[in-house]
């Protein structure tokens, strides 16, 4: 018996088809069916492109033809993709390079076993092709770059190592000698009674002060500048070996952390008759001591730069979110000048009146002790106001 | 036993301002024994292994070696891998004087065999007690005859 399609029947099936189509048409993916002897019998625009033929020049001839064309080893690739399809029935991420015009384009083919729909008796493959050299790209660039950082960043350990060894050397003469020409100046000094008798009072006068006024007042100069010297050189080096310090990771109960290094400043927090608050402070997991380095140098801060004016109060609160922690220590003291904000976390900068004592290094360490955690720092002030620090701590 | 006072120290050292604060030092802290002073890597090596040993004449006397690292032509690790390595100086004391303090040099140093390593100080006082503290760690210091 001869059944004959209604219709109907026909005019929906070709509605599929068309719907089908359409989308193969529309993907900017490239997607061709084979059978499992690699003949394609389906290739959609997007695929003919890769190749640069003509749908024509494709359909009916065999996909291992074009795979030749692509980088060495895609053949054997694709056998793998084939042996994973029939294991599993699909095969993702598996990347193909073709070069055309000198232009290298990656592909990432995902592949899928489409049993008995396209080829009854041998079922078929369809794979789809997507064009990621841009991505590659990308990713090549960054790779580039974290290469060349890697390679910044061991050049500045080995300037860390030159201002060590390099900039100490001409120190070391510079103290040593100027110290020998004080033993020198003494022996003249102790000399000099034998010698005054046969000077006038000019020359007597004018000798007295080169050995008790010149030479000492030029050696003071050249040493406190040699032992300034040496503290930045030491400073630096002490900032480069933060960079280094191996950190310990451990759960921290922040609220204790916070009150014992307050019970440190106990002292100083009376003479200022400062008032202290918390909110909440969450458990974190970070390096103990660096925890209460950054906390110590924030509070220190706060309590040395206070307004005179007014009781100090300090506010340290934090805010929990997925990914991080960040804790605020807000102040009311005397604020930092919009100008100088810039300056806040420089080396050797200290900005404001400079009527404490400081070297202006506090804040440089604590903003590498918190990005080795791989957090970040900032501040918010108004002068004659006051200050809020915050930093972050990745929650782990 | 030997004679204290017959031991020479080379003081190996390219720094001419550091090896003369050096020999003064020793000399405050009343050393008076020989002190020879080479600047570069290559001419300890020389001195010390060169031909006027091998040539069989005299034979270099014991000895102390003050040691800087950072040395032009061989640096004072080669030089103290040379001296510990050879059998003829392997027991000559080898006191590292250094600016570096980095822990890693240290140790390394330390492996390679060196008896004392001492950080030069910035700070001159103490320089100068260091060189002094080393004159009278010399002056018991039991140095091996040459074999």
């Amino acid at each position: 018996m001869n059944i004959k399609p209604k219709k109907s029947e026909l005019e929906a099936a070709r509605q599929t088809i068309k719907f089908f189509e359409t989308l193969l048409r529309a993907t900017t993916d490239g997607i061709v069916i084979t059978d499992t002897t690699l003949n394609i019998i389906v290739a959609n625009e997007a695929f003919c492109d890769i190749f640069g033929r003509h749908r024509n020049e494709l359909i009916e001839t065999n996909l291992s033809v074009w795979l030749e064309q692509l980088d060495p080893g895609a053949i054997k690739r694709w056998t793998e993709l084939e042996n994973q399809l029939h294991v599993k029935g699909f095969c993702p991420n598996v990347e193909f390079q073709i070069t055309e015009k000198e232009k290298k384009r990656h592909f990432n083919v995902n592949a899928s076993l489409l049993e008995q729909v396209a080829c009854e008796e041998t079922g078929a493959i369809i794979s789809i092709w997507r064009d990621v050299t841009e991505w590659k790209e990308a990713q090549n660039l960054l790779e580039k770059y974290a290469k060349k950082l890697k390679q910044a960043n061991e050049e500045v350990k080995q300037f860390a190592y030159i201002i060590s060894h390099d900039l100490r050397a001409p120190l070391v003469n510079i103290k040593g000698y100027s110290t020998e020409l004080r033993y020198a100046a003494d022996e003249i000094s102790s000399l000099m009674s034998s010698v005054t008798p046969h000077l006038n009072e000019e020359q007597k006068e004018s000798l007295s002060r080169v050995i008790k006024e010149d030479m000492p007042e030029a050696l003071g100069f050249i040493e406190s500048s040699a032992n300034k010297m040496d503290y930045f050189i030491s400073a630096i080096l002490k900032l480069s070996h933060l960079g280094r310090h191996k950190l310990i990771p451990e759960k921290i109960d922040t609220r204790s952390i916070v009150e014992s290094v307050l019970n440190d400043m106990a002292h100083q927090i009376e003479k200022c008759r400062a008032k202290i608050t918390f909110g909440t402070l969450p458990p974190i997991i970070a390096d103990k001591t660096s925890i209460e380095q950054i906390v110590g140098n924030i509070l220190n801060n706060a309590l040395k730069y206070h307004a005179p004016e007014r009781q100090l109060k300090i506010d340290i609160a934090a805010e929990q979110a997925d990914k991080e922690i960040t804790i605020h220590v807000c102040d009311n003291g005397r604020g930092i000048a919009a100008d100088d904000m810039d300056k806040v976390f420089a080396p050797f900068r200290r900005a404001g009146e400079q009527n404490v004592p400081g070297e202006g290094m506090g804040l440089s360490y604590v903003q590498a002790i918190v990005r080795r955690h791989g957090g970040q720092i900032w501040c918010e002030s108004e002068q004659n106001v006051g200050t809020t620090f915050s930093f972050t701590i990745p929650a782990k | 036993m030997v004679n204290i006072n017959n031991v020479k120290i080379l003081v190996i050292e390219d720094d001419p301002g550091h090896s003369r604060l050096i020999e003064k030092n020793l000399r405050r802290a009343n050393i008076i024994n020989e002190i020879i002073l080479l600047n570069d890597g290559k001419k300890a090596l020389d001195y010390l292994f060169g031909e006027e040993e091998s040539s069989g004449k005299e034979p270099v006397s014991t000895m102390i070696i003050l040691l800087d690292l950072n040395l032009p032509v061989i640096d004072g690790f080669k030089v103290l891998e040379h001296i510990k390595n050879n059998a003829c100086t392997k027991n000559i004391p080898v006191i590292i004087l250094t600016t570096s303090s980095d822990s890693q040099e240290i140790s390394r140093c330390y492996d390679l065999g060196c008896n004392v390593y001492i950080t030069k100080p910035v700070a001159y006082e103490k320089f100068s007690d260091a060189i002094k503290k080393l004159g009278l760690f010399l002056s018991v210091a039991d140095v091996p005859e040459r074999s």
